[in-house]
């Protein structure tokens, strides 16, 4: 070999490998970016999801599979049974918001941000052995294969009710009524009575105007693309979170949802109405009796 | 043309380097420890607790179980020992329960010390006994269905406030330390006792922690010790600005050169729940899920947040050489690096339940 010629070959060589070993280090930054319609199109077909959940109306079928779509309609039926079963009380309204933000793995300000602010969620360790950084916990995308990809979002459902039964036959309040019947001691009357009045001016305005309580539902859905676009085809869901067991929790096997309805009687509401008024009406004399 | 040469050789071998260590082959599970969960839920009108199990790697479970509910019957930190032996100690009671799955059908043994107000927090599991301690009490069940009640308030001074966990310590023994920091004759320290397995006597031992002056560290709290007693790790908050901002920190000492090594900080850094295995920090769940910290260098093992996983990751226990970590639809197995080596599905009837994992230890 040309001895002149190893001092080309090196110059050519040693930038190249310096090239290639940069594309290395910098490999997780040079990720190509999210596809933008794609969000586009994710975002509407959540809001249509919401809109159909909230309304009772499917106007765009394409959007889901038959399953999904009976899942809707059984989504609608789970609020008014639970409110119904479950807490005594009627349902008048939902409101459902799906929120989403995709993930930015490896993002650059991110990173930044974890160097220079040490109140970041994120930490140097991080940094150091490559893990992505201050990532949005509550959206992620991820492809399952050419046509379908997985979709994790989080969803607030606002249940607006009313209580179906009158302060007056409250269970507590007829059970104070079974106590008060039952002593003599006019302290204890007293107590009850002043028990009575405060336990139904508590109740009194979920009966005449009405509550709401908030579901925060973490979903996973599998979506697929098809020749008119994309459609849902599965999403499992549930409201369990770090601390509490979830009450809204749908599963899917062999492609059908399969709902959890044991929950609608594990509600303290539940176990109230299912005890006898003389039970309660015993235990609130046993309380009151002996603190006097 | 020399320099060229050099600068060519070097970036030659750090690419090597760099392939060498991205290429690594990772753990491998083999199905070696077995996965279960254990599902609790309550029969109300008959005031009674069923234990239902699920067996994601075997095909064999136990039949569910019914137990006396007699405030709250979770079984708290539940494990599998060596021998396929389950145990099931509870929050609330002085009672383990032993389920003996290896015959062909299940067993059971309760193991009931009858403590009046003892609400064990912390659990052990060595040596085929299970040590359990509330704040004051440490109770040892051993292997033979016998037991032994030490109350540690009774042993030494300073005075213990509470025990704040147990963790395995070196030949045959375990420690069991104080949550509070302590100071005698003008310097801090953290008590700590060191249980003996074999005779079962308890030795306190004091151990140095950072200088008393530094008073701008609020409620300090001791969360481990290492198991040769070199180290101590505590935790504690510093205000971060004027307008009383307050930050976490958790810090490793080293009680021999008395100089703190390595501190992990977080603004959301839980105060409660920290345990010891292995080489590892954990909290199993919590407020903000759980967390898994190498005890070396307090580096966090894996960033659970972004593990590719259907939903969050809600709890973590141990699993021999593994770590289990669990969210509502799927249970993954973890290498001590963080890696996820296996995925098993979370039965339906499981779903979206607040399900506990039975732990594997085998440090």
């Amino acid at each position: 070999m040309n001895r002149r010629k190893i001092p080309k070959l090196i110059k050519v060589v040693v930038p190249l490998m310096g090239f290639i070993f940069l594309i290395i280090l910098m490999w997780p930054f040079l990720r190509p970016p999210i596809n933008r319609q794609l969000l586009q199109d994710i975002d509407v077909l959540l809001d249509d999801y919401r809109h159909a959940l909230v309304t009772g109306d499917i106007t765009e079928p394409s959007y889901y599979s038959q399953e999904m779509q009976e899942l809707i309609k059984n989504r609608r039926w789970f609020y008014a049974e639970y409110m119904n079963v479950g807490l005594m009380s009627e349902l008048q309204a939902l409101t459902s918001e799906f929120y989403y933000q995709p993930r930015k793995d490896y993002s650059v300000p991110a990173l930044v941000t974890v160097l220079l602010d040490s109140n970041s969620s994120g930490t140097r360790w991080d940094v150091l052995r490559g893990r992505s950084v201050a990532v949005p916990v509550d959206a992620q995308i991820r492809v399952l294969s050419d046509d379908r990809f997985s979709l994790r979002v989080t969803e607030m459902v606002t249940v607006y009710a009313k209580y179906s039964v009158p302060p007056e036959e409250y269970p507590v309040v007829l059970g104070a009524h079974w106590a008060l019947e039952r002593t003599a001691d006019p302290l204890v009357a007293k107590e009850l009575r002043e028990y009575i009045t405060s336990t139904m001016n508590e109740v009194r305005p979920s009966f005449e105007e009405g509550y709401e309580i908030v579901f925060i539902l973490y979903h996973h859905m599998i979506v697929q693309r098809t020749p008119i676009g994309l459609q849902i085809i599965e999403d499992t869901f549930t409201d369990r979170d770090t601390i509490f067991p979830g009450v809204d929790n749908v599963a899917w096997v062999d492609g059908n949802f399969v709902r959890d309805t044991s929950t609608f009687t594990t509600t303290a509401e539940y176990l109230l109405y299912h005890k006898s008024v003389e039970e309660i009406g015993k235990n609130l004399l046993k309380r009151y009796t002996e603190g006097w | 043309m020399g320099k060229v040469l050099k600068l060519a050789a070097m970036l030659l071998v750090l690419t090597a380097i760099f392939v060498v260590v991205s290429k690594q082959s990772p753990d491998v599970f083999r199905d070696e420890y077995p996965v279960m969960l254990i599902n609790h839920s309550r029969i109300f009108d008959q005031d009674t607790s069923v234990l239902e199990f699920a067996c994601l790697n075997q095909p064999v479970c136990p039949a569910p179980l019914e137990i006396a509910s007699i405030w709250d019957s979770t079984p708290n930190k539940p494990g599998v020992d060596q021998a396929g032996k389950i145990y099931l100690p509870f929050y609330n009671r002085s009672e383990v329960l032993y389920l003996d799955t290896t015959r062909t059908s299940t067993t059971c043994v309760s193991v009931d010390a009858g403590l009046e107000n003892f609400f064990p927090i912390s659990v052990l599991q060595v040596e085929g006994k299970t040590l359990l301690a509330d704040l004051d009490t440490l109770l040892i069940v051993r292997d033979d269905a016998s037991h032994k009640v030490i109350e540690l308030t009774a042993v030494a001074e300073p005075t213990l406030m509470g025990i704040g966990g147990l963790v395995r310590g070196t030949e045959n023994s375990v420690h069991a330390f104080d949550s509070s920091p302590h100071t005698v004759e003008g310097e801090r320290v953290a008590l700590v006792f060191t249980i003996d397995l074999v005779s079962e006597n308890v030795t306190p031992v004091l151990l140095p922690i950072f200088n008393a002056e530094e008073k701008e560290r609020r409620r300090v709290q001791i969360v481990g010790v290492s198991a040769d007693l070199s180290k101590v790790y505590y935790m504690f908050s510093i205000q971060t600005s004027e307008q009383d901002e307050s930050q976490m920190r958790l810090v490793m000492f080293d009680t021999q050169t008395k100089r703190e090594l390595h501190v992990y900080r977080d603004h959301c850094l839980p105060r409660q729940g920290y345990r010891q295995y292995g080489n590892y920090l954990f909290i199993s769940s919590g407020s903000q899920g759980p967390l898994l910290l190498r005890l070396d260098d307090l580096s966090p093992v894996v960033n659970f947040t972004t593990l590719p996983t259907e939903f969050q990751v809600l709890t973590l226990a141990p699993l021999g050489r593994f770590f289990l970590a669990g969210t509502a639809s799927e249970v993954l197995v973890l290498s001590g690096e963080g890696d996820i080596l296996e995925t098993y599905r979370v039965p339906p009837e499981f779903f979206g339940k607040k399900y506990i994992f039975v732990e594997y230890w085998d440090e």
